[in-house]
């Protein structure tokens, strides 16, 4: 326990410091996750609401496959993405391999199905009602889509949280595409791993305490936008 | 303006209306009645376009853009009553101030004045009536249809519904009420068995 305590405090002097490679790597994992889950949610929406309001052949299937995707393990996703980055692949001449660029493909890839998934199941459940009455006031295809993630904001904004909590704090896709280069591609979840693997567990805690505290402040600014207006 | 030939509306295999002739000229108010279950709701839904999987003859010359037509039960959006009303005028990129002051004058006319800052769905059953009417006369349809609109409305929205329904007289309206809320004004009662 002394231990413990011990790396707490040592923990959060580290964060008041203001130390540069924990700062470095928090702002480097911020960027990435939002930006790889703002691509997600930007083609993520349309489709889930798409298939929220479209009946055709295979839907459920289609529906289904999203809702696996959701489950794929962080280090299978790397592993595709290194297949396809690397100079052998097809996308090798992109040359982002070990780049910030290579864990946001990852990361998109990550957060695309978790927002496809939870937008359609959000969108999905409102009333018919809403469409019905938004086009009988001459809403037009995108009002009625802007429409529909209004009624469901709370669902829609869960859907986007999800993708970001499940980005920043993953591990497998950040190593493997990333290859947790310091001052480079070095993220908060990499950096955690390898610094308590030498030893540093107090750096690894702080790391921790940061990536918590992102958690907290995001489904903080998450419930405080998707409320209920009151009278 | 409107012909019905031979409409007949099956959902699976269950008959849920069923209209031998039903027609409407420009201009006139035409109340459909019968008891529940007579596929009135299901006749003005397809009038409205909302109702696709019938057969039979269906001719109406009103572009769908300039149809009005209000739920028995009304959905509305979230936000203020204000906005809801002024929702279908911000659909066709009205200035907000513009937004603001037809609202106003629908909550006047409606007697709604003091709901306007109050959440849309917090309000009463006959005040969400008086809404969702006002929110699509905002719009100015030439063809608007009415589902029960009476219902859960106490004698004052009854009467200001009736003198606000009076007053539109550009607009084509066809509405479904029990026959003793049916106004003296009406042009045609349609009944369904």
């Amino acid at each position: 326990m002394q231990y413990i305590w011990q790396g707490l405090n040592e923990a959060a002097s580290i964060v008041f410091r203001g130390d540069v490679e924990v700062l470095d790597a928090a702002f480097r994992s911020v960027w990435i996750s939002c930006f790889a889950v703002f691509l997600a949610a930007a083609t993520g929406l349309p489709l889930g609401s798409w298939l929220a309001r479209r009946s055709f052949f295979g839907k459920g299937i289609v529906v289904q496959l999203f809702r696996a995707a959701m489950a794929f393990p962080t280090v299978f996703i790397g592993l595709v993405c290194y297949a396809m980055l690397s100079r052998q692949g097809p996308l090798g001449g992109l040359e982002v391999l070990y780049s910030p660029w290579a864990i946001v493909a990852g990361e998109f890839i990550l957060a695309f199905p978790i927002i496809v998934s939870l937008s359609h199941g959000a969108i999905g459940s409102l009333d018919t009602r809403v469409s019905e009455t938004a086009r009988m006031l001459g809403a037009n295809g995108f009002q009625r889509w802007t429409t529909y993630l209004s009624e469901a904001r709370i669902g829609v904004t869960l859907a986007v949280l999800s993708a970001f909590a499940r980005c920043v704090t993953e591990l497998g896709i950040a190593m493997m595409v990333g290859g947790n280069l310091k001052g480079r591609t070095r993220t908060l979840s990499t950096a955690t791993a390898l610094e308590t693997s030498q030893g540093e567990f107090a750096k690894g805690l702080a790391m921790g305490m940061i990536l918590l505290f992102i958690a907290l402040t995001i489904t903080l600014a998450a419930g405080f936008l998707s409320r209920e207006r009151k009278s | 303006m409107i012909e019905v030939k031979n409409l007949l509306v099956k959902k699976s295999v269950k008959t849920i209306c069923t209209v031998s002739y039903f027609g409407v000229t420009a201009g006139q108010r035409v109340a459909v009645i019968g008891s529940n279950g007579s596929g009135k709701t299901t006749l003005l839904r397809v009038l409205a376009g909302l109702e696709k999987e019938f057969t039979g003859d269906f001719d109406c010359n009103v572009k769908s853009g300039r149809i009005g037509f209000v739920h028995q039960n009304p959905f509305m959006f979230k936000g203020s009553v204000q906005s809801n009303i002024g929702y279908g005028l911000k659909n066709q990129s009205e200035t907000r101030e513009s937004q603001v002051n037809t609202a106003k004058k629908m909550l006047k006319l409606f007697r709604i004045e003091k709901l306007a800052n109050v959440d849309a769905n917090s309000i009463s059953g006959g005040e969400r009536k008086r809404v969702a009417v006002a929110r699509a006369i905002v719009m100015q349809p030439r063809l608007l249809l009415l589902d029960e609109p009476f219902a859960e409305l106490d004698e004052d929205g009854i009467e200001t519904m009736h003198r606000v329904l009076d007053a539109q007289s550009e607009m084509t309206i066809v509405l479904t009420s029990p026959t003793e809320l049916v106004s003296q004004s009406l042009d045609q009662v349609f009944e369904l068995s």
